[in-house]
């Protein structure tokens, strides 16, 4: 109560220069898994740590996986997300990490310039009004956000009852609210097919996931134990076409589409339901990161770091949803680990840490052949370097492929690669080292699909 | 006299995030219960073994759902079993765990309801959840 008094006297005096501002090493915006990681390891390195949340709660999205798998590769067992999150909260609560929950970040360095150009400024607004936290480094840990029907353009009428399947899940294991009785759900990525179960088990009947492409997009321990274990239809090349229903959907038109994605004159089929959950895709959340000035990768809409998980923009870090779509959490709590040391090595390292790049390594990472995409996107120093890609469509035999200029610096064996799975690829220092040999400026990482003998 | 019938079925294992596709050869009796595994493959630990057994026998999952808070900063607990229990309970079991409330503070780890349908394995909260 006293701070709201200070800022109506502060308000009459006029003095927007006023606003309260706290000093740390490392400003880590987002509560999540990517953020809890982040900012442990950044402690641990001897930071003065903030986490910024705009939940009340720490957790982020784990809070509402309630659903077993997690924590298989950290833990080295089978935990559900609150018990993955839990366990994060109970160390960040152990610890004298700064926690600013309830409050929203406004900008990264968007007020006025502070008089040391080498700290970032997070601007955010708290229950108790506005704050400034200062900091050498800044993680990025926003996490991600889906994507929703006019991003895919289904046609027909708006009624009531669309959801992002995210969103159901949330008013089922959050905030105890029903969406409605019959569901058909498009997209049978992750948490399609995990809310395909929940609402089973929840008395929500759910019609079928219908996927357009020939392929299911989730991992496969989801198809078995959401659809397979409960009978519910998986339509592979199938998407929903039309929409129909007035205040509320009544129901949905679906139809087959053919190699190009097209749907097929006289497929259709309208399926009764009030319900229509989409689970077609998450994009990264990063208006922050962009009003701060860092550079996306168009492929993953993360933004592009070198291997230390840092932006464009010195002191800057991204890890986690935010930097490019996990699909195991224990992923993100690896790679936010790495950008939290990072972050602490940067701001504790004073000028030294901030020119240690070194002379003669600077080079760009692409993708090609049915790789997506390739992170990170740059590499300035001569290390062993942890490579991470995602193929853009399911084979049974392909191999990956390190290129630099005409030559291939290293081929990795045969075997099948999957969409829904995030792969990664440690790239030997050598192999760096013979790229700069050559005295290109680009290393292209490929996957290429071999035909089988 | 024997109507045994061999099939050969394909499934992921998911004891770990490695999912292998395990093809399994298994013997059914004239009622299509499962009188032999004959072999599996595909497995790349012993654990893919297993769990095919398990899973043609007496498929085991994790049950995770909510149950109603009275008095807390959160709605819902999220809850799970402990261990494993038979899929083919998840329905009795759900029916009986709506019907289930709780009072905040609760921790992670704490019994919600012991011995759930005589499984031996008890119905624990996930997350703590503080008093509002």
């Amino acid at each position: 109560m006293a701070t709201f008094d200070m800022r109506n006297e502060r308000a009459e005096a006029g003095a927007t220069e006023a606003v309260q501002t706290q000093a740390f090493d490392v400003v880590v915006i987002g509560g999540g898994p990517a953020g809890m990681a982040a900012a442990l390891a950044a402690h641990k390195a001897g930071a003065r740590v903030a986490i910024v949340e705009r939940e009340q709660h720490l957790g982020g999205i784990l809070r509402q996986c309630i659903h077993p798998g997690f924590g298989l590769s950290h833990f080295k067992q089978e935990l559900t997300g609150p018990e993955y999150a839990q366990r994060f909260i109970d160390q960040v609560r152990a610890t004298n990490i700064a926690l600013f929950l309830d409050s929203m970040v406004l900008g990264i360095d968007s007020g006025a310039s502070t008089e040391d150009a080498a700290v970032h400024t997070v601007t955010l607004m708290s229950p108790t009004g506005m704050l400034q936290l200062t900091g050498r480094a800044v993680v990025l840990a926003m996490g991600c956000r889906e994507r929703t029907r006019s991003e895919i353009k289904i046609p027909g009428s708006r009624p009531a009852g669309v959801f992002t399947a995210g969103l159901a899940q949330r008013y089922i294991n959050i905030e105890n609210l029903k969406p409605g009785s019959r569901a058909v759900i498009l997209g049978s990525g992750d948490i399609g097919l995990i809310m395909a179960r929940r609402c089973t088990l929840e008395g929500i009947s759910v019609e079928g996931v219908y996927e357009l492409m020939p392929y299911a997009n989730g991992l496969r321990r989801n198809v078995k134990n959401c659809l397979d274990d409960f009978g519910i239809p998986l339509h592979l090349s199938t998407t929903v076409t039309r929409v129909i229903g007035h205040d509320r959907v009544e129901a949905v038109e679906v139809s087959q589409v053919d190699e190009h994605l097209a749907p097929i004159p006289g497929t259709e089929r309208v399926v009764p339901c009030d319900t229509l959950l989409l689970s077609v895709g998450l994009i990264p959340e990063n208006e922050l990161s962009v009003a701060a000035g860092v550079e996306l990768d168009p492929r993953t809409r993360g933004a592009v770091v070198d291997q230390n998980l840092q932006t464009g923009v010195p002191g800057i870090f991204a890890c986690g949803n935010v930097l490019h779509v996990h699909d195991l959490a224990d992923n993100v709590t690896t790679e936010s680990e790495r950008a939290g040391a990072a972050a602490a090595a940067y701001a504790l390292g004073g000028d030294a840490g901030a020119s240690a790049a070194g002379p003669g390594c600077e080079l760009t990472v692409s993708p090609a052949g049915i790789a997506g995409y390739a992170l990170p996107g740059r590499i300035t120093t001569v290390a062993l370097t942890k490579l991470n890609f995602r193929v853009r469509r399911p084979v049974d035999a392909a191999r990956v492929r390190i290129i630099a200029g005409s030559e291939e610096l290293f081929a990795g064996k045969v075997r099948p690669f999957k969409p829904s799975v995030m792969e990664s690829f440690p790239l030997p220092a050598k192999v760096i080292q013979r790229a700069l040999g050559l005295g290109v400026s680009e290393i292209v990482l490929s996957v290429d699909p071999v035909e089988e003998a | 006299m024997n109507t045994n019938v061999t099939e050969t079925l394909q499934f992921n294992c998911t004891t770990c995030p490695s999912e292998c596709l395990l093809t399994v050869e298994v013997e059914r009796d004239a009622d299509g219960a499962v009188v032999k595994v004959r072999f599996v493959t595909g497995n790349s630990c012993p654990r893919g073994d297993k769990f095919a057994h398990q899973e043609l026998t007496c498929p085991m999952r994790v049950l995770t759902t909510t149950v109603a808070v009275s008095g807390g900063d959160e709605a819902l607990l999220p809850v799970r079993t402990a261990e494993a229990i038979p899929l083919a309970l998840h329905a009795q079991a759900m029916d009986l765990i709506r019907g289930l409330a709780v009072d905040a503070p609760i921790r992670m780890g704490d019994v919600v309801l012991p011995n759930l349908l005589d499984t031996g394995t008890d119905l624990i909260a996930s997350m703590d959840i503080d008093s509002a």
